[in-house]
């Protein structure tokens, strides 16, 4: 990231934010009102409206959506329009199955996604291998965020911060709050990191029109430099288009995170009118962060790769240089930035932190362990996980974007056991296994050697093959039962 | 499947992903014939579906509720 010149002002305003996530930590960790692990992770199953739907919001709004989406406008132009039409899908997705899952998690008291895994689908390798799969998410998750947040300390520091040791210091933070008040804090935090977001979206809208020239000349000027990157897309960008709404429509719907937060929903109706509200934000939040990377294709021409990622950071310096007015709207958006960073980075962390302590630990290590000691080892696993992150944080060299995609990769091999698991009653647990395994290796393969067929996603080609493999199964599965009943 | 998917929501989700993933491959060269005011039609038209589709969604999220008493 570019170093930007702040003012004492500007670092004693991130300070405070910082400090105050902290006090709504301690202020959570008060309102506990057991040890138990859906008081801890899923907040006792009272979230609130606004709360879930800010926290929604912030949680699938993540690093990417400020860095990765403008990053990836500037190098593709106008086609990248396409995650406009992926972030109403995944509202779409919830609604394929968040309604009869609410209703079965309140009734079977459900804290992470593998717990309705292993509940709708009773087979001890199929959650084994969930489990796995969002773990992976989760880390690969959480390495993202703090990627970001390293480049982002270095870049406010001139460099005189080392990327490590500024991550260092958000993780712990993030990690206190979220260890003390679990679900809540995390909540909470996310309610006003999601306001703060809502809050630096309306200030790029203004960064537009009052420091980059207004919309207007902007679009001319691209017009002239790169008429390609108006284009519609072509044949191959149609299929790329549509792959792109299935992989994230599809697989941002089952983040676990996301899932956790249906179960902590205090109502079906609180559930339903925030996915309402989620589906127009993205009307407003992804447009004006596409546009900023629009315009920043005729401001910052020569941009390649990894190196599109960082159009954001040089736009802050530019408005940084108006005087006042750009110290504020840059000091407000450094918050917003660390906002969507933190948000999301803790949610991972709280949801990994309940996959080691529901489904491992409480499982398989040690069975006969109280909620509140399942609870300790989770919070024990998410330091130790963070730990590891931070320092991989600083050894990878992938760019946002190649990041972002391979967790939809996985994520959407094991969609299909939600989606499936509550429309279809009669579908077992062994064609989904078998799907699962088939979608992997296909999108994992897929993946490691850079495979697009036709424009298609490797994971959406795994889906398919996923998809695939779940029917012919079931079928033969039941054309099996069949022939045995007849035979008897 | 129409036996398990017998809400509207369930339905209007099916009905828009598939909208949604559908919408490039109308697109014409011509930009619909309209060389419009900052970016092309295309943009345009993209934006309206993305707002008629968006509205579609907070309907079926608000109407499209299975009814817990039938379920």
């Amino acid at each position: 990231m570019q170093a930007l010149p702040l003012e004492t002002g500007s670092l004693i305003f991130v300070a405070g934010y910082l400090l105050s996530l902290l006090v709504i930590g301690w202020f959570a960790s008060r309102q506990r009102q057991d040890k138990s692990l859906g008081d801890y992770y899923l907040g006792g199953r009272g979230m609130g409206l606004w709360v879930l739907m800010l926290t929604l919001f912030a949680t699938q709004y993540s690093g990417n959506a400020l860095f990765g989406f403008t990053g990836q406008a500037y190098r593709v132009g106008f086609t990248w329009l396409a995650i406009l039409h992926s972030m109403i899908a995944v509202v779409a997705g919830y609604l394929l199955f968040a309604p009869q899952l609410q209703r079965l998690s309140r009734q079977h008291h459900f804290i992470t996604p593998n717990d309705y895994v292993e509940f709708r689908f009773p087979s001890r390798a199929l959650s084994a291998l969930v489990a796995l799969c969002l773990i992976v998410v989760l880390i690969n998750y959480v390495l993202a965020q703090l990627k970001v947040m390293g480049l982002m300390v270095e870049g406010l520091s001139g460099g005189q911060v080392d990327a490590f040791w500024g991550v260092v210091v958000l993780a712990i933070i993030m990690m206190i709050y979220s260890t003390i008040g679990g679900m809540r804090s995390v909540a909470w935090t996310d309610a006003i990191q999601g306001a703060m977001m809502l809050m630096g979206f309306v200030l790029i809208a203004i960064i537009i029109e009052r420091d980059m020239g207004g919309w207007s000349p902007a679009f001319e000027q691209l017009r002239e430099i790169a008429p390609e990157k108006l284009a519609p897309p072509d044949g191959r960008g149609a299929v790329t288009w549509l792959s792109t709404v299935i992989l994230i429509g599809i697989g941002a719907s089952v983040y676990p995170q996301a899932i956790q937060r249906i179960y902590a929903a205090r109502s079906a109706r609180t559930l339903q009118q925030s996915l309402a509200g989620m589906a127009v934000l993205p009307l407003f939040a992804v447009v004006v962060v596409l546009a900023l990377g629009f315009v920043a294709i005729a401001r910052f021409p020569g941009l390649e790769g990894a190196a599109a990622d960082q159009v954001m950071a040089l736009i802050m310096r530019d408005v940084l240089s108006t005087g006042w007015f750009g110290h504020v709207v840059v000091t407000l958006l450094l918050g917003a930035i660390l906002a969507a960073l933190m948000s999301t980075a803790d949610s991972a962390l709280l949801a990994l932190s309940s996959i080691f302590a529901k489904d491992l630990y409480g499982k398989y290590l040690r069975p006969t362990a109280s909620d509140a000691a399942c609870a300790r080892a989770g919070q024990w696993c998410a330091w130790l996980i963070l730990g590891g992150l931070v320092w991989l944080s600083t050894q990878e060299n992938l760019t946002l974007y190649r990041l972002f995609v391979l967790k939809f990769e996985i994520l959407l091999q094991v969609a299909p056991a939600f989606y499936l698991g509550v429309n279809f009653p009669s579908l077992r647990s062994t064609p989904i296994l078998l799907g699962l395994v088939t979608g992997l290796c296909v999108a994992v393969g897929g993946w490691s050697m850079g495979w697009m067929p036709f424009g298609l996603h490797p994971g959406t080609v795994g889906l398919l093959f996923n998809g695939l493999m779940i029917i012919t199964a079931h079928y033969a599965l039941s054309l099996r039962a069949l022939g045995t009943k007849v035979a008897d | 499947m129409t036996q398990h998917l017998k809400n509207r929501g369930r339905w209007s989700g099916l009905v828009l992903l598939t909208a949604l993933c559908g919408i490039p491959w109308y697109w014409p060269d011509d930009n619909f014939g309209w060389h419009a005011w900052l970016v092309p039609g295309w943009v345009w038209v993209t934006l309206i579906a993305a707002i008629a589709l968006s509205a579609l969604v907070v309907w079926a999220a608000l109407k499209g509720w299975p009814d817990e008493s039938v379920e």
